[in-house]
């Protein structure tokens, strides 16, 4: 199924959008070092939707089972392939702390400082590396059979990995977004990360899986769960802006003016529109779900939303932002290595899977 | 009997399997009419009768969920800033992101509520009694047995060959009724 695609240009496009985004990132550094570090971060929270989403779908597998997984593992385990270099792309925007948070300045006197300073981020930044690597190598490296999960006696594991994977997730969102507005709290934060990640991370593997013509009705249970994590998304975004907006606190509020400022209210529509209405409504229907086109252009929208989402979140924190193209730049350049090895680890799996059902078929 | 007469035939069958063989050859024969009555959904079967999945309950259940829509919006919106517009909080009167829990509630009820009559309608439900369900070929159809019933006009198939199919498939009991 894979040899429909011509390798060759997907790799010299994802090389070429590393090159140009690396070179926009250099002069971007040099004019404006902190917007750098604010675009890297955007990147960085973007594309480690990709591994997150494979690690959690797999270990979900584990517990569940399901007869998709014959057509997702290859692509999941090419997406949990990339988590070592997802998980530490937050270095180069991590060294400047001071360039994103507020907090890093001693002279606030914050009552939550035990928790944020430099060094407890740093230490939690380490040890949420170390744990997603060891639960990607987890999901990548212990027997599996094509659709049927882990060993029954090791399923115990997948659901520790799991509950880990939440709460080092939790830890990680409010450290890298919440944290940026030093005294604004919501509980429900984390669950509008956590599902930004898999919905990015999972319309890129559908997205993957629809352009190299999988197994339909494997395509339509996992647009039948993308359709669900959509909803959720839309659901807990809108439930913690509804109380904000409602209460109309000044400890919460602060959070959304900005976001509702100039561009970035238009951006708040078309990441919703894009990232719950489209996919809500054809993906609701058995056609939409069914049909390649359809998956592959809802995968794009969610994709998109989950760009202009990433940079909602972040970006209008800073005022006067640094240049849009800066942003666009760090997004290609991170985005261009993540692709080249995502794509190296289809090709291998695909190719892999295609010989296995070959020796099947003849042997 | 003129060409034109409209008749009845039930079949029984112990397997269900054996049941959807006979429906996908009646089929096969032409034959469009055929209703099937079974403990449990059988698989298949749907695709052999070529049962639309949804039809016109599904567009019921979406104008019900429009209309819902519609008249959970207005109502808050009519109340709030027309009928006794108050200020709560500084919210503004026409409030749409407090208005959307409201009007979702009333979507969802008014879906629903379009789905389960539409089923009542769909089922005939209102009228209890049928005079085609009087043959004891059904007494078992909720319990053990599958139970064909097909329709046909005698110009278009001889009721011999509807038999002959049935038997073929083994059949347990085969009854003509009137149409």
């Amino acid at each position: 199924m894979s040899g429909d695609w011509n390798w060759r240009s997907l790799n010299l496009g994802a090389l070429a959008a590393f090159a140009v985004g690396s070179v926009g990132c250099g002069l971007g550094a040099t004019v404006d070092l902190d917007g750098f570090s604010r675009a890297w971060l955007c990147a960085y929270l973007f594309w480690l939707g990709l591994p997150l989403c494979g690690v959690t779908l797999v270990l979900v597998h584990d517990l569940t089972g399901g007869n998709w997984m014959a057509s997702a593992r290859p692509a999941l385990n090419a997406a949990i392939a990339t988590m070592p270099l997802a998980a530490l792309a937050g270095i180069p925007a991590f060294v400047r702390l001071h360039a994103l948070y507020h907090w890093v300045d001693p002279g606030r006197q914050l009552d939550n400082a035990f928790y944020l300073n430099s060094a407890a981020f740093y230490l939690r930044y380490a040890i949420d590396v170390a744990l997603w690597c060891l639960i990607a190598a987890f999901a990548l490296w212990t027997p599996r059979g094509a659709a049927t999960p882990i060993a029954p006696a090791r399923s115990w594991i997948s659901a520790i990995g799991l509950i880990a994977l939440a709460l080092s997730a939790s830890f990680a969102s409010i450290d890298w977004i919440l944290s940026l507005e030093p005294a604004f709290w919501s509980s429900i934060f984390p669950m509008i990360v956590a599902a930004g990640w898999f919905n990015a991370g999972l319309a890129l593997v559908v997205l993957a899986m629809a352009a190299a013509g999988v197994e339909r009705r494997h395509m339509a249970d996992l647009a039948a769960i993308l359709l669900g994590t959509t909803i959720f998304w839309a659901y807990v975004e809108f439930m913690q802006f509804l109380i904000i907006w409602e209460e109309n606190l000044k400890t919460e509020i602060q959070w959304y003016l900005p976001r509702f400022a100039g561009i970035w209210l238009p951006t708040a529509f078309v990441g919703l529109a894009l990232g719950f209405v489209v996919p809500f409504f054809v993906f609701v229907t058995t056609a939409g779900k069914h049909s390649r086109a359809a998956v592959a252009a809802v995968c794009a929208a969610i994709l998109a939303s989950r760009v202009a989402d990433q940079w909602w979140l972040v970006l209008p924190e800073f005022s006067p932002g640094g240049p849009f193209w800066l942003d666009v730049a760090a997004m290609l350049a991170l985005g261009g290595l993540m692709l080249l090895l995502f794509f190296a680890g289809l090709r291998a799996r695909w190719s892999a899977a295609a010989t296995a059902t070959l020796a099947r078929r003849h042997g | 009997m003129t060409e034109n007469d409209t008749f009845a035939i039930i079949g029984v069958f112990a397997s269900s399997r054996a049941m959807v063989e006979t429906a996908r050859q009646l089929r096969g024969l032409g034959l469009r009419t055929i209703e099937a009555y079974t403990p449990y959904p059988v698989e298949q079967l749907a695709e052999t009768l070529r049962l639309r999945r949804g039809g016109p309950l599904a567009w019921t259940m979406a104008a019900g969920a429009l209309v819902g829509a519609s008249c959970g919006y207005f109502i808050q919106y009519w109340d709030e800033w027309l009928n006794y517009p108050l200020n709560v909080g500084g919210r503004p009167h026409n409030s749409w992101p407090a208005f959307t829990v409201g009007a979702f509630e009333i979507t969802l009820l008014f879906a629903v509520a379009a789905g389960f009559f539409g089923l009542w309608f769909a089922c005939g439900l209102p009228r209890l009694y049928d005079p085609r369900l009087d043959s004891e070929a059904f007494d078992r159809a909720s319990a053990d047995r599958f139970v064909l019933r097909v329709e046909a006009r005698t110009r278009q198939v001889a009721r011999e060959s509807i038999r002959q199919v049935f038997e073929a498939h083994g059949a347990e009991r085969i009854e003509e009724a009137a149409a």
